[in-house]
């Protein structure tokens, strides 16, 4: 059988997805990938987030115990430079970003990807929860089986040239699955719990890591948070603390509750109002990567997801130039949010996806 | 256990009193570098800027503590300048300390000169010689230190054990307290078992080394000439005399270091990308930086160490797929990862 790379972070699914694939018969090896440098954290305090040295161990034990041979790459500088740097960059000016797309895309399987082929390699596995045929002209990502599990959102910017040589073994089973199949292979992680978490952000705790990244001083950070009219409510400590929907943590107060809906890098402006203000009628997206199919050339149909969880809505895509897209929603949708992904769905079928630039609002 | 010290001493030609046994290079670089200062520490230091970090992190905690140090520059070949070494001596240097081959290129340094110099002006001398141990008579050498660290598993012997030869009344501050043994030197029951192990390596070594050293350096000479030959854009690092018989240090451009290993280690060739004890750990090589060595080709360092059981057939194969696996790997764009 083919010799098949297999991207270990040392939870249960990759793992797994590692032990099913040596069960299946091909010659397995493991790689994990250092992207953040948690070497001045000890192991304690380093567990629980991929790529500590917590979790590079349990990659290597589950290694172990398979027989199979395994690699750690660093690549924290390049980590940092294209995601971490970016990420704060775009808190600093009032976006809310999605790391996790854009790793995928500029590091995960751009890296492995190369490193497969290079240790010659005919394939390189993921755990992730997504269903991926590769058979005809351009492969076909479906949602996982496991709905509560799907990943398929945080792929839509990976090039469709990397997704040729890419398996997803878990795509099609249930996370209960994965853990019974974990346990089965004796695997030390099988009970291991999830991560949720940005996995170069400690304790989870976003602000605190802006906060001591983000260079500019307090002063002229500060900003101040407005009602619709235009009228001062209070004042904030940087647009990074914010993001578009956010109802805790204001320090203002209204009749109704009150929500983020619009920020402004420039004044340094937070704007808020009642929920009804959060809704807007579509959005402009840019830098749209397409998989499953061509770019469309006209007006689609499709299924909008706007953030990780969302339940996606029904649209009307057009294209406008470039890799632009105008997505305008058949009913009005709450909380778009620029700097997010947005994936295009038909039924299961991932079709692609972009960057939101804007929210349309109809006056 | 007190005929195992004699083995040990055997291989230095020193007197069984003087060797002390630790747990390896690390400690004794350690022992040397902290017991020569003694406490609280005070005055000056020179190192080499391509020490192992055994020395190097040392030589910081003695900075932070007061000490003052210099960290002396190399050659592009990776060599310490006898003239630099005079010009940074001072009324109140305390202790020198310079390897006598270098851990990643195997470059060898004038350690016997050095040490003339260091006694001529009065200050103690400690000489990391655990990679160089293995491949060159020490003897001459530890007649003119006065600390010398060794380490049994670089000999063939076991991992755990090692000794730091201290010259007969240096006064030395022992780090381990808690017991008499080795006359107070070094506190805590020694590993009986472990230090007949290291002692049987000694031996071993000094019966064989000069039989095998010649044998090992032809093997490696072909190995790195059939790679250089077979593949452009890989550099040697250093110079091809004066280093290690067993080492071969090349930089290969365009091919992440790291990766090649890997591919290597597939095929069941085993090699390294920086020291063997530094791999898979994130830091760019401050060896190879001191040598000034472009950053763009320190990433694709690969490291080859041949050993007493080195065989032309072994030979044969490496000098088969190393070639392939760094083409494969160009082809792939696997540059570096930095």
């Amino acid at each position: 059988m083919a010799r098949v790379a297999v991207a270990m972070s040392g939870g249960v699914d990759s793992s797994t997805a590692a032990a099913l694939l040596q069960e299946q018969g091909h010659e397995v090896v493991g790689l994990t990938l250092q992207l953040w440098d948690h070497f001045d954290l000890n192991l304690a305090a380093g567990k629980g987030r991929c790529c500590s040295p917590a979790d590079i161990a349990d990659a290597s034990a589950v290694a172990a115990h398979l027989d199979i041979p395994h690699y750690v790459f660093d690549h924290s500088t390049g980590f940092l430079r294209s995601i971490v740097e970016p990420f704060v960059q775009a808190y600093s000016e009032g976006q809310t970003p999605s790391p996790c797309i854009r790793c995928n895309r500029l590091i995960k399987f751009d890296l492995l990807e190369k490193m497969a082929r290079g240790l010659d390699a005919e394939v390189l596995a993921t755990g992730h929860y997504a269903r991926l045929v590769s058979s005809g002209e351009r492969p076909q990502l479906y949602k996982a089986k496991d709905r509560s599990k799907d990943q398929s959102y945080f792929l839509f910017d990976v090039p469709v040239k990397l997704l040729n040589g890419v398996r997803f073994p878990l795509g099609e089973l249930r996370k209960d699955d994965v853990r019974r199949a974990a346990g089965r292979f004796g695997l030390s992680v099988a009970k291991k719990p999830e991560s949720y978490e940005l996995c170069f952000i400690p304790d989870n705790d976003k602000n605190s890591f802006l906060e001591g990244r983000i260079g500019t001083p307090l002063l002229e950070r500060r900003g101040s948070i407005r009602d619709v009219d235009g009228l001062v409510l209070g004042s904030h400590d940087g647009l990074h603390l914010f993001t578009i929907g956010q109802r805790r943590g204001l320090g203002v107060s209204g009749n109704d509750p009150l929500y983020v809906i619009d920020m402004d890098a420039d004044s340094r402006t937070v704007t808020v109002g009642p929920a009804h203000c959060l809704e807007s009628q579509g959005l402009v997206a840019a830098d749209c990567n397409w998989i499953s199919v061509a770019p469309p050339e006209g007006t689609v149909r499709v299924a909008a997801r706007i953030r990780h969880r969302h339940e996606e809505a029904a649209a009307t895509l057009t294209p406008i130039g470039g890799d632009r897209v105008e997505v305008r929603f058949d009913a009005v949708e709450r909380a778009v949010t620029p700097g997010q992904g947005v994936a295009f769905y038909d039924g299961d079928l991932l079709l692609g996806g972009g960057w939101i630039e804007k929210s349309l609002v109809d006056s | 256990m007190e005929v195992a010290r004699q083995a040990v001493a055997g291989l230095l030609a020193v007197e069984a009193s003087t060797i002390v046994f630790t747990s390896g290079g690390t400690e004794s670089d350690n022992l040397a570098i902290w017991g020569a200062f003694g406490w609280p520490p005070s005055g000056h230091l020179i190192v080499s800027a391509i020490e192992h970090p055994a020395v190097l992190e040392p030589a910081a905690a003695l900075e932070a503590a007061g000490v003052t140090v210099t960290r002396l520059g190399v050659s592009a070949a990776g060599m310490v300048d006898l003239e630099d070494l005079e010009s940074a001596l001072r009324p109140d240097t305390r202790l020198i300390s310079v390897m006598a081959a270098n851990h990643e290129v195997g470059t060898l340094q004038p350690v016997e000169k050095i040490a003339g110099l260091a006694r001529e002006h009065g200050v103690a001398f400690h000489c990391d010689a655990v990679q160089a141990a293995p491949w060159l008579d020490l003897t001459a050498l530890a007649a003119r230190a006065d600390f010398l660290s060794i380490s049994a598993h670089k000999l063939g012997g076991p991992v755990g054990v090692g000794a730091l030869f201290v010259r007969e009344g240096m006064p030395l501050l022992p780090h381990l307290r808690g017991g008499a043994q080795q006359a107070g030197r070094r506190g805590g029951t020694e590993p009986v078992a472990l230090i007949c192990g290291f002692a049987a390596a000694c031996e071993r070594i000094s019966h064989r080394r000069d039989e095998v050293a010649p044998r090992v350096k032809l093997l490696r000479d072909c190995l790195e000439n059939a790679v250089l030959e077979q593949v452009p854009g890989v550099f040697r690092s250093g110079v091809p005399e004066s280093r290690l018989p067993n080492t071969s240090h090349l930089c290969v451009a365009s091919c992440d270091g790291n990766a090649l290993v890997a591919r290597l280690d597939l095929e069941g060739v085993a090699a390294a990308s920086g020291a063997a004890c530094s791999t898979g750990v994130p830091q760019p090589s401050h060896v190879l930086s001191a040598m000034g060595i472009l950053p763009e080709l320190r990433g694709g360092a690969l490291r080859i160490s041949l050993g007493y059981e080195s065989s032309q057939e072994g030979i044969d194969r490496a000098a088969r797929f190393i070639p392939e696996a760094i083409e494969s790997l160009r082809r792939a764009g696997v540059g570096s990862l930095g």
